[in-house]
């Protein structure tokens, strides 16, 4: 498995783009970004990059944090927590009940988000991801069907 | 009045065998539930505030006095299907089971190996004590069971880490005297685990621990030839049987002269003294540095842990 890292130029597109999504101003400079195939991106550290080079089996690297599509950037779970208050613009705080409904994979109404197409949900200090907005006032969270709480585990 | 779990022929006659094994409290802690447990994940959020959130929604909490940031959990909900499963605030895992991982002292930006990882559990559990700083491999040789622990250590937000899929017993041809700390969480026959399942003492054969003890000790050996000289090694099974236990423990001290067994011994954990001898075979004096407990010790887990330094 050859894993390589991001190179400058494509850095400087990550960038820019969270930047115009979320407001994000800059990249943790003590994690290295990896292409994971789907135009999605993982994070990892370089000692472990490194020493993925020195030994054998390596079957993957790193956590998936960034899905870039043709409208813009789609955070998971883990790469909006590890943004987190970084995270400037496009974020919406849910209720309680909303997060129950959030992760199981349904729609929450807002619609007051404007002409934006990815936001973040938010819980406290929990950070849930991203959501498509779609033009009917709701926003559909993109988490993937492994994550989502059963609809019949809610009370 | 519910029927007593009938144990096989076999298994009958091992538990005959073990001298410190009281048989009636075994069938009886096996026919228990095992208490509910998680460990906060503390790479997302503050311990304390997980615990808040987790209190407000109507949780009742119990720190597990031998493992940092384990609970025991009462809940009216599903836990392994909650919301905060889900999120990867917490990891649901038994008691007992957080002991090897806290045994192993891991350090944050140390080089560690587990060396039989899936699904996850010690992995997460050892990231977690890293605070993701370091370099955890996650090794791994069932493609079947890959794909679980993939998934838990994105659910926990693991970044530190790496996975291989390699034959463990094969593992330190090529990553010989390189980490600080490993694990080996050793597939067993899980008799200590027998209330998540009743068919294993039902179906138990003997063949079983005889076939497991031989990949155990390769497992074990391959171990600890991947640490460096002064490195840590944690062994750990969950099953009561000495030939999966004391027996891999000691013949490792026989193979390799700069194996040296610390004692384990968690005051807060009822244990027991592993054996000296069983059916004829003889045991090293240091295994008894080990920690042993059977299921109805603690009302949890069987659990067998030991810790081994590597020497000079």
């Amino acid at each position: 498995m050859r894993i390589e890292p991001l190179s400058q130029r494509e850095l400087r597109s990550l960038e820019g783009e969270l930047k115009r999504c979320y407001g994000i101003e800059s990249l943790p400079k003590d994690l290295v970004f990896l292409a994971a195939g789907e135009r999605k991106l993982k994070v990892s550290r370089v000692e472990v990059l490194e020493f993925s080079r020195t030994i054998r089996g390596v079957v993957n690297v790193g956590l998936y944090v960034v899905k870039m599509t043709r409208d813009g950037s789609s955070l998971s779970l883990e790469g909006s927590q590890l943004f987190g208050e970084s995270i400037k613009k496009n974020l919406i705080e849910l209720s309680e009940s909303e997060v129950s409904a959030w992760m199981t994979g349904g729609p929450i109404i807002r619609t007051d988000l404007g002409d934006v197409t990815y936001v973040i949900a938010k819980f406290k200090n929990l950070y849930l991801g991203s959501g498509r907005v779609g033009r009917d006032g709701r926003v559909y969270p993109q988490i993937p069907k492994w994550r989502r709480v059963p609809e019949n585990e809610l009370d | 009045m519910s029927r007593p779990i009938e144990l096989s022929d076999d298994l009958s006659g091992l538990m005959e065998g073990i001298p410190d094994m009281e048989v009636e409290l075994y069938r009886e802690a096996i026919t228990r539930p095992l208490p509910e447990c998680a460990r906060v994940n503390t790479l997302k959020m503050q311990e304390a505030e997980v615990v808040q959130m987790l209190e407000e929604r109507g949780w009742t909490l119990r720190p597990v006095p031998w493992a940092r940031y384990g609970y025991f959990i009462d809940s009216t909900e599903g836990v392994g299907s909650s919301v905060y499963h889900m999120a990867g605030l917490i990891y649901i895992q038994g008691p007992l089971s957080m002991l090897p991982a806290e045994s192993l002292d891991v350090r944050p930006g140390d080089r560690v190996l587990d060396l039989c990882a899936a699904p996850g559990s010690k992995s997460t559990q050892m990231a977690q004590l890293m605070e993701n700083r370091g370099v955890l491999v996650c090794n791994e040789v069932s493609t079947k069971r890959i794909r679980p622990l993939i998934s838990n250590l994105q659910r926990f937000g693991v970044l530190n880490h790496l996975v291989t899929q390699v034959d463990g017993r094969r593992f330190s041809r090529f990553a010989s005297h390189t980490f600080d700390r490993v694990l080996v969480d050793v597939p067993c026959s899980s008799l200590g685990i027998a209330a998540k399942d009743w068919s294993l003492v039902r179906t138990y054969s003997k063949t079983v621990s005889e076939r497991l003890s031989r990949l155990q000790l390769s497992l074990l050996i391959s171990a600890f030839d991947c640490l460096r000289e002064g490195g840590l090694l944690v062994y750990s099974t969950c099953t009561v049987h000495p030939l999966e236990n004391e027996w891999p423990v000691s013949n490792l001290l026989e193979e390799r002269d700069s194996a040296e067994v610390l004692s384990l011994r968690p005051s807060v954990l009822k244990s027991r003294s592993p054996l000296e001898e069983w059916e004829g075979l003889t045991f090293r004096s240091e295994v008894k540095r080990c920690f042993k407990a059977y299921p109805y010790d603690n009302w949890a887990e069987g659990f067998f842990v030991a810790l081994i330094r590597r020497g000079r």
